[in-house]
């Protein structure tokens, strides 16, 4: 992928998971995002590091370039986004779950009732509920933007 | 209640007969709407008169409510059991991650009854219940029990992993059960009772949806919610320093009790205040789910080892207000670094500090006073400030060597009861003092409150506030106190965050109530609050209570209070009062 084509992509940062206190907000909001109360539906995960003495680990789609998740899906339910990540076309999708074996962060969730993926898109909405800017909204510009 | 609410479900589980099922209950939460009130009444279903607290009959309720993982700041679980440091109605509140995790498990209220034969710790997720063998956990501190368990168990982020250390094992009357390694359900003894019926822990997780009234107008609200959490004033002492921030302002206010309230200014309390522990110890914030707010302090203790340079641990202690209080000025102790070693202990035996520190206070006065002798604290020292003798004495309690740490494991009251020193023995219906020596609004809160509890009715903040410029009358400071306790029964029925309470007004919350499906008025709230109370206040008599013959210990007015009017006859005057205000209310009932 060219280095034009990633030009104004805005994507979802974790900016410093070192900040997290672990309240959980950003979960709540997602599953709010998407029309649900509680946290079935939620893209993103908050874990102790072993313990919450040792901090949190952020876990959310990374908005990879070259994405694992779409070179395993056997029917192209899942196709790389232009600027990172990917594109989910839920009537494709089969439910075989190589996508969530493929996704080492374990960004990708699962929806048990649908039995299908759940993958960040990106919005942002999350981030509106962290109240210490652990998360955020980057313009992709360069290359190096990818780490 | 919508129809569709998970909350209705209640799990019942046995532990003698290792079964469990689920029964939908929506009478209850209609009629409590959840929490302290719906486990009020299930306490009343489940538990038999006059049961022995120790005894397999006494269940363990836990109740979460319609708000929690709807809304900010509902994350409190409260648990119900009759307290085996009381013989009377337990009460506990607990945050951390365990109301959200049971009610995205699908439930409103776990009810544990029966005693296993063998160690077991229960694990829960979603409507999947596991009998697991904890044989090789028990005899296990807090610490190493979670991280044990955290590694066994799915769930990771969505979960609460409650447990008990040494101290519940070996039942000490006020043992605690710890949540997520520094949350607790502190007061009256729940340790006891897991350790009772041989229950190490209880792991419960789950990630499910709930419905809504109106989706639109929930998200409206909720962003309104979550900016005044973030926002408001009235949570900005427990942003920033947290509640450790009261040390130096009761000091100077001469209501911090000290070395046994022998004295309410304590000239050690800048050493253990809450700027010293930011300035110099403060490692680390937390929340509980679904709090923005982040109350929670963890301070880094960097400790040299002993027999090696250059090598150094270092530990992650929690710290408040009342644990400092406890296990610091109560025992003249002025350091921080002393107050976090004894801390670190008592968190890894499970016991409720506060309960703990006034009982080493009455020790160490009565050794003062000779009541006691080398014999009974076994060559231990008992001396103010002096840490390393109070974690070997907190450490005889836990294994209890001979009939003194016996009685000292069942609580003030009952070692006075044997050794002497009543008058100093500071419970309040058999409960330890909280830190409060503000004046009667604290004390008579205390006394009269549903759970002994200084946040049962926040007497404290009268003397503060009110009395400290104008005096009442006996009546009025407890009608102003009941008031105030009728309505926190609503918050903790909503699992509020008590903290939380400067925002929740009657108003706010009937229209949170609305969206969870709840079509209540502001006087359907108090009258709902009266309920409770009453509910809990029949418990209670049941059990033997009786507010106008509950013990006062004369050292709260030896020891001058800021509010210098403080005196017996206004204590009494007041119980007597509050008394027939309460049979009125129970008799209006019916």
């Amino acid at each position: 992928m060219g280095k034009k084509e990633r030009g104004n992509a805005v994507r979802l940062a974790v900016l410093d998971t070192e900040k997290c206190i672990g309240c959980q907000s950003c979960m709540f909001a997602c599953s709010r995002r998407h029309g649900e109360a509680g946290l079935s539906q939620s893209c993103i995960g908050v874990k102790s590091i072993g313990g919450m003495e040792r901090g949190f680990t952020v876990i959310v789609c990374k908005a990879c370039y070259d994405p694992p998740c779409a070179k395993v899906c056997p029917t192209q339910a899942l196709t790389p986004r232009k600027g990172g990540g990917i594109h989910f076309d839920a009537d494709k999708c089969i439910g075989c779950g190589y996508c969530r074996d493929a996704c080492i962060i374990g960004a990708v969730f699962w929806d048990d009732e649908t039995n299908k993926p759940m993958i960040c898109v990106h919005c942002g909405y999350c981030a509106d509920f962290c109240p210490h800017g652990v998360l955020g909204l980057q313009k992709r510009e360069a290359e190096d933007a990818e780490q | 209640m919508l129809n569709n609410d998970p909350l209705a479900n209640i799990l019942y589980i046995d532990l003698s007969k290792r079964i469990f099922r689920v029964e939908k209950r929506r009478d209850l939460f209609e009629k409590y709407m959840g929490g302290a009130g719906v486990a009020a009444a299930l306490l009343h279903e489940e538990c038999p008169e006059g049961c022995d607290p120790l005894g397999q009959d006494n269940p363990i309720i836990f109740a979460v409510g319609p708000l929690t993982a709807l809304f900010p700041l509902a994350s409190k679980t409260v648990a119900m059991f009759k307290s085996p440091l009381t013989g009377n109605l337990g009460e506990s509140h607990c945050g951390g991650r365990s109301a959200v995790a049971i009610r995205m498990a699908g439930y409103g209220a776990i009810v544990i009854k029966g005693a296993s034969s063998m160690p077991v710790y229960l694990s829960i997720n979603g409507n999947q219940v596991y009998f697991r063998d904890a044989s090789s956990l028990w005899g296990m501190g807090n610490f190493a029990t979670g991280r044990i368990i955290r590694e066994n168990e799915t769930g990771a982020g969505l979960r609460a992993i409650m447990r008990i250390g040494r101290a519940g094992e070996n039942l000490i009357s006020y043992a605690c059960v710890t949540s997520e390694t520094y949350r607790h359900f502190g007061r009256l003894g729940l340790g006891a009772i897991f350790g009772s019926k041989k229950l190490k822990a209880l792991v419960v997780s789950g990630k499910s949806s709930l419905p809504v009234s109106n989706n639109k107008t929930y998200r409206k609200i909720y962003d309104e919610v979550y900016k005044t959490a973030v926002n408001s004033p009235v949570m900005k002492k427990y942003h920033d320093l947290g509640t450790a921030e009261n040390i130096m302002p009761l000091n100077d206010f001469g209501g911090l009790p000290t070395r046994n309230l022998k004295e309410a200014r304590f000239e050690g309390a800048s050493g253990i205040s809450g700027e010293t522990f930011a300035e110099q110890y403060l490692g680390r914030r937390l929340a509980c789910s679904h709090c923005p707010v982040g109350c929670i302090h963890i301070a880094a203790l960097r400790e040299p080892y002993e027999d090696e340079a250059y090598f150094y641990k270092t530990s992650m202690i929690s710290y408040d207000y009342e644990p400092i209080y406890s296990l610091g000025s109560m025992l003249g102790i002025s350091s921080a670094s002393d107050f976090l070693k004894l801390m670190d202990k008592v968190e890894a035996w499970g016991m409720d500090a506060m309960s703990l520190g006034v009982i080493l206070a009455w020790a160490t006065e009565a050794r003062e006073r000779g009541l006691i002798s080398e014999k009974e604290t076994g060559g231990g020292e008992l001396e103010w400030g002096n840490v390393e003798e109070y974690i070997k004495a907190a450490g005889y309690i836990v294994s209890q060597p001979n009939d003194f740490y016996k009685a000292l494991a069942r609580g003030v009251e009952h070692a006075a009861s044997i050794y002497g020193g009543e008058n100093y023995a500071l419970a309040f219906g058999g409960n330890e003092m909280p830190g409060y020596h503000t004046g009667p609004g604290a004390h008579l809160g205390a006394l009269i409150g549903a759970r002994h509890s200084h946040l049962d009715n926040g007497g404290y903040g009268v003397d503060q506030k009110t009395l400290v410029n104008r005096k009442m009358k006996p009546e009025e400071l407890i009608d102003t106190l009941l008031e105030e306790e009728r309505w926190r029964q609503v918050l903790s029925s909503l699992v509020v965050c008590f903290f939380a309470r400067g925002i929740y007004s009657p108003e706010l919350v009937t229209r949170l109530l609305g969206v969870a499906g709840f079509d209540l008025s502001t006087d359907d709230l108090q009258r709902i609050g009266r309920e409770i109370h009453n509910e809990k206040y029949r418990f209670k008599i049941r059990e033997g209570f009786a507010v106008d013959t509950v013990r006062i210990p004369e050292r709260i007015f030896e020891t001058s209070s800021p509010i210098n009017w403080l005196n017996e006859r206004y204590v009494k005057e007041a119980l007597e009062y509050a008394h027939k205000n309460i049979l009125k209310e129970l008799d209006a009932e019916h």
